[in-house]
Order: structure tokens, then sequence, then C-alpha cells
């Protein structure tokens, strides 16, 4: 009896610091955030007034933030969708796409190359990302790469004041978020597709199997657990979007406030117009929205654990 | 100094660090991995209603006419930005010092006020004296609504520093006092003075012949000229703040039927938007896109950009503030024959009711002492030394920005060509000077409201009425919402 | 089914000087079971990569049947392949494994369903066909993969050391499963392995090959008793060959003591090539043992016994006058010889051993290649 009573105290010993650091340093602040959320802090005060569900209630009647939310939809949707076949496609492409007269399984010619080219927007900040693209989006005589590139071909007549249109913010978003995501998940699809036994490819490919057969029914099955942990975590990623659309659009999301985010509502509702307790309530929205999308993709992704022989 | 009196959006300038700070600040508050700082966010104490009552102060008396305790140290912060910092360590401080040299300033300088002070503020310790200015400003009406803010009525009764029989107000221009004032009290003093009208590029209307326009009339012909010629006639700051020809739009239309319809504007009446002459003017502003006077692409582009294509020649006019020449001065000197000059807006008639030379220019660059400061006095007794003649005219001279104190520009030889035809434009407007408090009341109804309709009619995407329609339903939401703390003026 | 020709086919690997596979020539009957062998880094896998279209040929040409597949992709050459490790698809089943080449060559569901069964039931594995390969024990693996190389009913099979990864009872059971399924299918097979036991087993005829070059093609007899060369009279039989160099003299080779009369013809070939040596080799089972009086044998002394029941072997090394000379004079480091078990020496025994007359067979020193007399 004694013994099994030291037993706890010992084990309680060990656990109770973690247990207290996640408790005061995770659990504390979703909880508060919750609690703020129901009050209409200014953020510069220490008192705030408790007013329930209001913040709530106004965020459903608020237009702005339901084409925020609805942005972040197409982000979350098309985003993952988009870099996950982009990256899968082009970590194929660089470990078992090449085919050489022989028919070996390689890389395709110059893939340690592309290799590094695809990492680089992976080591520069989302604020560069995001600045050069804007210059890419730019009005011609401002800079505007893009639009003196379709100049330059002759495709005058698809020149764009890109920045200027509302319909088009979020598809830029889109763009921008899918090529500075692209690089890491080549990396990391490339690093399971080497896990992969090459034999296996080679039996794919007497098997009369096309790049695009293979890829689909051979590599993509194979890689699945990371693509599924690809998934959740851009789709993480995606729901906040907050820096590249600030860095790019500003505080308003743009024109009209086309390309707004929840994240960029919350950080305008904060700071430009000192309404925490509204912020706080996008804040819990943004922390369920993202909950929910993790668990769909978790649950709706599950497949068989497959080993590798 | 840049447009920090318009608070341009954080976009590109943003600085990564404060950037930083200020996302570690939304962690604390809001989200996920808020740290230990998380635990005094919402613990807060209740001292907020202790109301400063325990103030120091000293003996009241002519040379101490705020009676401040002469033995406290009073901390100070200033905003690191286009004035940067050393108008404060060796100008105004020495000159405080001088004056009280037992007080202690405890200086800092940071570029990013709101991180480094929000955090204060809720804990009831803030300092004595903030320039609360920047990127990381802390929205002045909500401090005021919070009752964080001294009221300053003490500072502007006292005599002025040079002159025991002068208060303090009367040094200072028309409008400074009123421009800092929410609720009918002082809480604000802007120190540096503004004036806003349309900056153009002097060199080329020299070298073509091209008269500078009085009227809207001269301008739509100036403007044929102009684009006849291959240049563009305007520019405007793009995609990033299209608000900036509302300056123009409303100084037009004020000059056409007087100052009584910006009044209606800012204390939010019904159909202010409507009025006629807000109306014409809008009509003549959109006129310049239907006749393809903007620079090609300028609704997609940057404001820095934009600007920086004007100074370098391919436009000729732009609707700015006096920081204007401080903000492209890498692009001015690009070319040493590249001259600029500002104009009043034009009239939109010959039976305007005031004058051509009527200007909209004021009081910015905000100076504030909270509330719950441990010592409020000295923070204001800061102040009256900044507003000293000695105080204003250094600073002209050492940042090249107008001061609210009256006359303090007199006899500094201004070098920028810009800033001296802003100062003689707003000598020769005399009393003719106008403002609008509407953007600095309820900053959402600016920008993104008015900012959004008027990118959009730029852009001829709606029709004059149409815009009428969108700013008074921008107008109309301000209104209906109870919990914004409503503003008025009574001329 | 078809026959399939090396022609001259050459591989060097990038960066490398020396070929992997220099320009093999070598006939396949239709039908035939070849077993390519050699010791790892002969360039075996690689002449049967290259023939799979795995690798690509950088000389000459290979045929199956009359089609010139030397550039043809994998897919279009009509072959096999079974793979050391079996490179199952670990994600589908056994069905959708064996079944995953007609699927993609558009062949109907039932028609799948039905050569996948018949498969299943020729290798026994019917009642495993909705498990995935990690469900499976290592032989079962092996002949998923032999499955699904049949369920193509391909022109040539083609495989790669299949057995190396099952235990050695396994292997011996499988070798013949796999020898007589051959037989009964009647498919052209390619077969690779490093074990010249398996080799000898299966094949209708083994290629040697060292070194990239082909060294001799004939049946697993064949090799065994007309080796063309010391290379394959060394790697060829268990235990392996015993190869010295003897002078040669008055139609006679010798060794120290040790001293084998030659036929005339060799010592003039010998002769012939202007040299006074010759490789001489003799298989364990050509020793016998002598008393220690007769002249002319080798004096050995016995280190290890092997008693195989069938079988006896003995390994030892020189031990007479001569010892010295004949040590290094021999190939390997021992002495095999064959003896009745039932009347086997004891580890520590000298014995006299002379080679049976007739039995030798004899290298040129130079070439390496066989004397014949």
């Amino acid at each position: 009896m004694n013994m099994r009573h030291g037993r706890y105290l010992f084990i309680l010993t060990f656990l109770l610091p973690p247990v207290g650091i996640y408790a005061i340093y995770m659990l504390s602040p979703y909880v508060q955030a919750i609690y703020i959320s129901m009050t209409d802090w200014s953020g510069l005060t220490a008192a705030q007034t408790f007013i329930g569900f209001d913040n709530y209630v106004e965020m459903w009647n608020d237009d702005q933030l339901h084409k925020a939310l609805w942005n972040n939809l197409i982000l979350v949707l098309v985003v993952p969708v988009l870099t996950l076949l982009l990256g899968l496609f082009f970590a194929s492409m660089l470990n078992v796409g090449g085919r050489s007269r022989g028919g070996a399984v390689t890389g395709v010619r110059g893939s340690s190359i592309y290799k590094v080219v695809y990492f680089f927007p992976q080591v520069l900040s989302v604020a560069i990302i995001g600045i050069v693209f804007k210059y890419v989006f730019a009005p011609e005589n401002a800079g505007g790469i893009l639009n003196r590139v379709l100049g330059a071909v002759g495709l005058d007549g698809l020149q764009r004041l890109w920045l200027a249109e509302p319909d088009y913010l979020i598809w830029i978003i889109v763009l921008v978020m899918t090529w500075s995501f692209v690089g890491f998940y080549v990396v990391l699809f490339s690093a399971a597709m080497q896990a992969i036994p090459r034999d296996i490819y080679e039996a794919a490919l007497l098997d009369g199997s096309s790049r695009l057969t293979t890829f689909r029914k051979v590599t993509v099955p194979l890689v699945w657990d990371t693509v599924q942990v690809g998934w959740v975590y851009m789709a993480i990623q995606a729901m906040d979007g907050f820096a590249t659309v600030h860095i790019m659009l500003g505080i308003n999301g743009g024109v009209q406030g086309a390309g707004d985010v929840l994240g960029v509502a919350m950080y305008r509702e904060a700071f430009a117009e000192a309404d925490f307790g509204y912020a706080a309530a996008i804040g819990v929205l943004m922390l369920v929205l993202t909950m929910v999308a993790a668990i769909l993709f978790m649950r709706g992704l599950r497949r068989e654990r497959v080993e590798l022989a | 100094m840049s447009s920090s009196i318009e608070r341009t959006p954080a976009a590109a300038g943003t600085d990564r660090r404060a950037f930083l700070q200020r996302l570690a600040i939304t962690g604390v508050a809001l989200g996920p991995g808020g740290a230990f700082l998380a635990s005094c966010a919402t613990g807060g104490g209740d001292d907020a209603d202790d109301e400063a009552s325990e103030a120091p102060s000293g003996d009241v008396s002519d040379d101490n006419p705020l009676g401040i305790p002469t033995d406290q140290p009073i901390e100070v912060y200033i905003f690191d930005g286009g004035f940067g910092d050393e108008y404060a360590t060796e100008l105004h401080q020495p000159i405080f010092n001088e004056k009280w040299p037992d007080i202690q300033i405890d200086h800092h300088a940071a570029v990013d006020i709101g991180a480094e002070l929000q955090a204060r503020f809720v804990a009831g310790d803030p300092p004595d004296f903030i320039n609360n200015s920047g990127d990381g400003q802390m929205d002045p009406g909500q401090l005021v609504s919070d009752g964080l803010l001294a009221d300053l009525t003490p500072l502007f009764d006292a005599p002025s520093w040079d002159d025991p029989n002068v208060t303090v107000r009367d040094t200072l221009l028309p409008g400074t006092v009123e421009s800092g004032t929410r609720d009918g009290k002082p809480y604000v003093l802007n120190y540096a003075f503004t004036v806003f009208g349309l900056w153009f590029n002097q060199t080329l209307m020299d070298e073509n012949g091209w008269p500078v326009p009085t009227t809207w009339q001269e301008m739509m012909d100036v403007c044929a000229d102009i684009a006849a010629t291959g240049i563009a006639p305007w520019v405007y700051q793009g995609v990033t703040a299209p608000r900036y020809m509302n300056w123009p739009l409303l100084s037009m239309a004020t000059k056409l039927a007087g100052p009584e319809i910006l009044v209606a504007i800012d204390n939010l009446e019904p159909g202010a938007w409507g009025h006629e002459a807000v109306m014409e003017s809008a009509a003549a502003i959109r006129s310049l896109a239907e006749n393809g006077y903007f620079l090609p692409g300028v609704e997609g582009m940057e404001f820095r950009d934009a600007q920086g294509l004007w100074a370098r020649g391919q436009a000729v006019f732009c609707p700015s503030g006096s920081w204007l020449e401080n903000e492209e001065a890498d692009a001015i000197a690009e070319n040493p024959t590249f001259q600029l000059a500002m104009m009043p807006d034009p009239l939109l008639s010959p039976d305007s009711v005031m004058p051509l030379e009527t200007v909209r220019a004021t009081a910015g660059e905000p100076y504030v002492v909270p509330a719950d400061a441990k010592n409020p006095l000295g923070g204001m007794e800061y102040m009256r030394a900044m507003l000293s003649m000695e105080g204003a005219r250094g600073f002209t001279e050492r940042v090249t920005s107008l001061t609210s104190v009256a006359g303090s520009s007199e006899g500094v030889q201004i070098e920028a060509p810009g800033l001296a035809s802003a100062q003689a434009a707003l000598q020769a407007a005399g009393d003719n000077v106008v403002n609008w408090f509407y953007p600095s009341w309820y900053g959402t109804m600016e920008n993104p409201g008015i900012d959004q309709a008027t990118g959009a009619l730029l852009r001829a995407e709606l029709t004059v009425d149409q815009w009428v329609e969108q700013c008074e339903a921008v107008a109309t939401e301000i209104r209906e919402d109870d919990s914004i703390v409503k503003q008025n003026r009574e001329g | 089914m078809a026959t399939v020709t090396f022609d001259k086919a050459t591989r060097i690997y990038p960066g490398t000087d020396k070929p992997a596979v220099d320009a093999l020539d070598l006939a396949i009957e239709d039908g035939e079971f070849l077993v390519l062998v050699g010791p790892s880094g002969c360039g075996k896998s690689t002449s049967l990569r290259m023939l799979a279209g795995l690798e690509e040929v950088d000389g000459g040409a290979i045929r199956i049947g009359d089609r010139d597949v030397t550039h043809m992709p994998p897919k279009d050459r009509d072959i096999a392949m079974v793979f050391q490790n079996y490179a199952l698809y670990p994600h589908m089943t056994v069905a959708d494994n064996m079944g995953f080449a007609l699927k993609i060559a558009g062949v109907s569901k039932d028609e799948i369903r039905r050569r996948v069964g018949d498969a299943a039931k020729l290798l026994d594995l019917t009642e495993y066909l909705d498990r995935k390969p990690k469900a499976l024990s290592g032989g079962q693996r092996q002949r998923v993969a032999m499955g699904r190389a049949i369920v193509r009913e391909p022109q040539v099979f083609l495989m790669d050391e299949p057995l190396s990864n099952l235990d050695a009872k396994l292997r011996v059971s499988t070798r013949t499963q796999i020898a007589s399924l051959q037989r009964r299918l009647g498919i052209t097979t390619v077969y690779v392995t490093h074990d010249q036991v398996e080799a000898m087993t299966m094949g209708d005829r083994v290629a040697v090959l060292n070194a990239g070059l082909l060294q001799q093609v004939d049946s697993p007899l064949g090799l065994y008793d007309k080796p063309s060369n010391v290379f394959v009279a060394g790697f060829i039989g268990s235990p392996a060959m015993n190869i010295a160099t003897f002078d040669v003299k008055d139609g006679r080779a010798t060794l120290g003591n040790a001293d084998v009369a030659i036929p005339a013809s060799i010592a003039a070939k010998v002769a012939e090539e202007g040299s006074d040596t010759v490789v001489l080799g003799f298989r364990p089972e050509s020793l016998t043992p002598a008393s220690s009086e007769e002249t002319g044998g080798i004096p050995v002394l016995v280190d290890v016994v092997e008693e195989l029941g069938s079988d006896a072997y003995v390994y030892g090394r020189p031990a007479g006058p001569a010892a010295e000379e004949q040590a290094d004079r021999l190939r390997s480091d021992q002495i095999i010889a064959r003896v009745e078990p039932r009347n086997a020496p004891q580890k520590g025994e000298k014995i006299n051993f002379t080679v049976r007359q007739g039995s030798e067979h004899f290298f040129s020193v130079k070439t390496g290649e066989r004397l014949e007399p």
C-alpha cells in the first residue's frame, strides 16, 4: 500500500512539470483566447467587458469576413491539391521520371540541379517572396515582370493590371503560396521516393507501366503516408496565408478587400482597429476551422499503412 | 517622416522585426503558442480607475506653471521613423534640462511603438510621454475611449515657454488643438504641420510652357497638352492608397461650396457625400480617368512605384502632403534638374465660395501623455518645451518639416523647394485653411471604406452616383455602429 | 516463345573504361533454360538487365526471336522478370500484383482473373490471393514473383538470383520446382546466379562469365568434363578442382617429386608455345591414395576431413620434401581429394596421392586455354 503510494508520487513528480508547462503555454492561451473573444477588449486596457456571443453574431453578419472565409476555403482546397500534385510530379520526375535510351530508372537529365533550384523558395523568407511577386504582377511600367514577359512573347492581349483586379487576387495568392510551398514538398517526397526500392520501379517498367501509370499506381500509393502528413500540414498553412496576403495585398486584403483572409482580418481587427475581442473571435473561428480541416483530411486520406519490403 | 500622418498601410514597408513583435503579441492574446505573457493578458488588475490620483506634483509658480515635481524623472518614447530621434535627444531634451537640471530624462526610441508599449498600457504602467506614430501606432481613438490618455488642457492653458503672457494654445496654428481633440477634450498634441495639395513637376511645366492651372477647365486644357506629348498628366498612389485622390476631391468641393460640407461629412450626416459640390468634384476627378489622364497601369501599382515614376518625369501632377519630398528623396536626387512645387487644388467654378489659395493643412505627428503615467505633468512640461520657439524652429531646421507653432518657420531658410512652396502656399492661404477629421476619428471609414469606393471611381468602375451611394453606405455603417464612439465638430 | 541472341553486346558504365559486359556473344535456343553464372561483378546481372532493357546497350545488339530489341523499351520486349528481392508492389494484393501487367495491357477482368487463378493454382498460391506481400513468408513471396512472370505468358523469362533470399532447404526444393515449371511451360529462360551448384542443377546450358567476358557456354556436364580454360575449371565443380603449374620434361610433368606422364601431343603443344611448364588440373575424385613407397605421388598432410556419408573429402597441404615449391605452385591453399567414406584417413595423417591417369586437364600457362590432347 505504502509502496504503491510512493510510486504514484514518483510518477507525479515527473509528470507534473511537462503537463504544467503544456497547460501554461498551450492550453491557457486557448482558453484565454476563447474568453477574450467574448469581450470587447481593445487590447490596451487592463479590464475587459464580457459581452457574450456578440462578437460571434457580428462575425455572422460581417460581409468582409465572409469574403475572407471564402478565400481561406479556396486556399485550403486549391493550394494543397496544386502543391501536392506538383510536388509529387516534380519529385517523381527527379527520382524516377527519366527515360534514358535503355530505359533505366533514373531522374530526368539535370535532376540534381533542379533539386537545388526547387528548394530555393524554401530558403527565402515569405516577406521576400511576397515583395518579389508584387513585382511579378506589377504593371509593366512599374517593373511588372509577368506583363513584360507577356509583351515580349507577343501575348499583349493577356496583359493585365493583376493586382488591381479583385477577381484575380486570391488566385494570385494561390499561385504564390503554391510556388513557395512546392520546393519543400519536392524534397519531402523525394526523400520518401528514395526509400522505395528501385526494383519496384523496374518491375513496373517491365509490366508495361507508363510514366503516368507508374506515378498513379506505384509511386503515389507508396508515398501516401508522406502525402497525408504534407496535406494536413499544408491545410494548416493555407488556413493561415497571413504573411503572403499581408505583404502582397496589404492589411485590407487588396482592392475591394477581395484577397482578404481570416489571418489578415484578425490582425487588422487587433492592431488597426484595436478590437482584440473581435480579433480573438476570428482566431477562435480559425482554430476550429483548422482543426476541422486537419481531422477531415486525416480521416479522408487514411489508408492502410504500406511497408516497403 | 514619410506618410505616417495618414498611416499608410503597413504592406511592403513592414519592418520584419516589428512584424514579428506584433505577431508575438497576437500570439499572446489570441492564438496558439502564446507564451508566458499570456497569463498577464487577461489577468489584469483594476488600477485603470485610479485616475492617476497620486500623480506627483510640485508647487505651481510663474516659473513652474504646471506645478511639476522638479526632481522626478520622466520616461520618453520617441518613434524612430523618418524624423529619427536626434531632434529629441539633441534639441528638445537639452532645452528641457536647461530649465530642469534635476529631472532625469529616461529616453527610448522605438520603431514599433505599439509592440513596445501595448503590454505596458495593459499593465497600467505606461511611460510619461509617447510619440505615438508609425506603423505600430496604437489607435488614438481607442486609447481615448479606453481612458488611457491624459487630458492636455492644462498644457494648452499654461503660459508658453517663451512668453508668460501668451498661452501655449495661442502660440499654435489654427486647427492644431482641434486636430487632437476627442469628445471635446484635447488628448493629442500634433506637432508637425503638413500642407496638402497638388505636387507638380516644375521642370516639365517650365520646359513646355505649361501654365499652372487655377481652374478645373485650365487643368483639363493643360492635361490635354501634356497627354499630347506622351507624358501622363496625373498619377496617384495606385493600389496602395487611392484615397489620396480624396484630398483634391474634397478640397475642390470645399472651395466650391464652403467648409460646411466637411462638417457634415465629419459629423456623419446622412447625405453629406451626396452634396452637389462633392458630386461635381467627384465627376471632375472621374473625368481624369475617362480621358485617360492617369499614368497607365497606376491602378495596379504600389504607391512608392507610382510616386517614383512621377519623380522620374513620367507624370506631372501628384496629390500628396508635404512629406512627399522626403519620401521620394532618392528618386528626386537622381535628376538634379528636377524641381517640384506644390499648388493649391484648382477651382471647379469661378463662383467658388472660397479662394483659390485655400489649402488643406493639418497638424500631425501625434504626441501623447498616458493617463496612468507616473509623472504626467512632467510629460506635459516636455511638450511645453517642444513647443518653444527654439524647439519648433530647430525641429524645422533639423527634419525639414513645418511645425504647428505659429511663425516658427519664419526666417528659417528652407532648402527644400517643395517644402518652401508649401510654406509659401500656407502663408498665402491666411485663414483659409481647411481640414477634415473623419479619417483620424474613424480609421476604418477612410480605409478601407472610402478608399475602396474612390479606388473604383478612379478605375471608372463606378459612376459618381454609385460612388456617392457607396460612401454613404460606409458612413451609415459607422454611424449605426454603437461600439464606435462618435466625435462631433462645430464648424 | 523465342530464341535470344546477344550479338557482341557491350555495356560500359559511364565514368569507367572497362566494359562491364564485353562483346557478349550468346545464342539461346527457343525453350532453353540458360544459366548465367560467375563470381560477383562478372557482368552476369548486367547482361540480364541489358536483355530486360533496364541497362543501356553501348555496342552490339540483342535480339529476341527475329526482333532487334537493343534499344526497345522494356515493356515492348515481351519478357517477364523475377527479381532477387521479388520487387512485389507492397500496396497491392497478391492477385493485383500478378494481374498488374495484364491490367495495364487492357486485358479484360475475367481474363485476368482466369489467368491469375491458373497461375496461383500452379504455384499453390490460391489461398493467398487476397493477401498483401507483407503477410507472406519469403517462399510465398518468391512464388508470387514467379506468378507475376508466368501470368504475363512472355516470350522470355528473366530471373535474377531469385533464390538467394531463401534459406538453404527451401532453396533446394524451390530450384527443382522452378526447373520443372520451366520445362512444363517451355518458355525460354535466362537465369542468373552466382551459385555454381544452382547453375549445374538447373540449366540446360550454363554460360560462365568472368570480368565481363564470356568464358564458356556448354551443358553442365560439358563444363565439368571439358572446362575451356583455367577459370572455368576452377569455378565449376564442388569441391573445386586442384590446379598447379608443373614442369614439362621428357614427356612428363613434374612438380617436386610429383610426377605425371603426359600425352606427347600436350608436350608438343607446350613446346610449340615455347614454354616448359603447363597448368595441370585434377578434380578431387581423380586423386587416389597410394602406398608411401610408390613414386610420382604427392604426400599430403590431412587438415580436415569432410564426411558427407556418400562421399568423404580430404583437405590437406603438400607435406613431401618439395612441399614448399608445391604449395607455391598450387592455385589454391589446399589439395582436395575424394576418398572412400568408410575408409577415410584421420586428421593429421600423411597420405601419398597419385593422379589417376587420363583424368588430368591441361591448360596453357600463357593463355590459360585448355590444351586438348
